[in-house]
């Protein structure tokens, strides 16, 4: 694997280079090489991806997903510890197993962060606290100016759900 | 804990009860899966979600997922990038570590994917000089058709692949 893994750093350390290099959207078009391995995944059919996380709090997090997110249940199983949720399009899968303390560890909540971009994200975040959630940060730009809006809050196990969404009009 | 935890610990102990405890038949269920509150979201198409993760060799996770694996980049950093596949199925992103992002555990997460013809994928793969932990097996019994085969990133972060034996 270690091979593998210089190969990895050669490539990305081009890419990286190149990507600094580019300045317009024409740039990208023309100047962004193509992979150097095609992307050979079929995905589906009754799910596509997922990512999955360890809580303490599986029912806490399992009532925070569904009840009060609203998110679809895609699985959910009690005895395993485990839960699937999903939006009703079925474009996103998040899922958290029951820690043990063994070889499911808690995740952190500084280590991964689950994000959506959504539409009006002022009535959202306003829905949101009216359902008792609390922003670690409302929604606000990243930089002066930006109409860009970035707002964080946690799931009951401390994991960051991040909302982005644009300024709305007037 | 908080009055808030403790609501979602109360709706979460109910809905894994009545998983347990009650045999649902499948009209049951499609009122289960009724949320107290309802979905409140309408995603932007641009990138509609994704996760992010810390990792220490950026340049190699940035160069496994693109040049070995294949995926596209949605957005590109020194020390940021979002990929996703060429139809925008997913979306993740990692952060190279720093003082104020700490490199995410291998053990925390692990993303899965379920793809078409696993075997044909996995050789493929292999051939690419991906090493896996084990050829597709059957899950949850050896000769099940569900298949599920492990890869790490050069982070170590773990990848899942299932699919369905040809």
């Amino acid at each position: 694997m270690s091979e593998l893994i210089e190969k990895c750093r050669e490539f990305g350390k081009k890419r990286i280079e190149i990507a600094a290099s580019l300045k317009t959207p024409e740039d990208w078009q023309t100047k962004w090489p193509a992979n150097e391995n095609e992307f050979i995944y079929k995905l589906g059919p009754c799910w596509t991806h997922m990512i999955e996380y360890y809580v303490d709090d599986f029912e806490a997090e399992v009532g925070f997903m569904t009840d009060i997110l609203g998110f679809d249940t895609f699985v959910a199983d009690g005895n395993m510890g485990y839960c699937s949720v999903t939006n009703p399009d079925k474009f996103f899968y998040f899922s958290f197993y029951k820690a043990d303390g063994k070889e499911k560890i808690a995740t952190p909540g500084n280590a991964i962060k689950l994000c959506l971009m959504v539409e009006n994200i002022e009535e959202v975040t306003e829905a949101l606290e009216k359902r008792e959630i609390e922003f670690e940060r409302k929604p606000a730009p990243d930089m002066e100016g930006s109409p860009m809006l970035r707002g964080i809050f946690k799931t009951p196990n401390g994991i960051r759900l991040e909302l982005w969404g644009m300024m709305s009009q007037g | 804990m908080s009055d808030f935890n403790k609501l979602c610990e109360n709706f979460g102990k109910k809905r894994i009860e009545t998983v347990i405890h009650n045999r649902l038949n499948p009209d049951d269920r499609i009122d289960w899966w009724k949320s107290e509150n309802e979905y409140p979201f309408s995603l932007n198409p641009a990138r509609p979600f994704w996760i992010e993760y810390v990792v220490k060799s950026f340049e190699a996770e940035l160069g496994f997922f693109v040049d070995i694996l294949g995926l596209i980049p949605n957005a590109i950093s020194e020390n940021y990038a979002v990929l996703s596949n060429p139809k925008n199925d997913f979306f993740f992103g990692f952060w190279k570590d720093s003082e104020i992002k700490r490199q995410t555990q291998p053990e925390s997460i692990t993303i899965g994917f379920l793809i078409d013809e696993i075997e044909k994928k996995y050789r493929e793969l292999e051939e690419r000089g991906v090493q896996f932990f084990h050829k597709p097996k059957g899950y949850p019994k050896n000769n099940d058709p569900l298949l599920v085969c492990k890869l790490e990133t050069p982070n170590k972060i773990p990848i899942e692949l299932w699919g369905m034996k040809e």
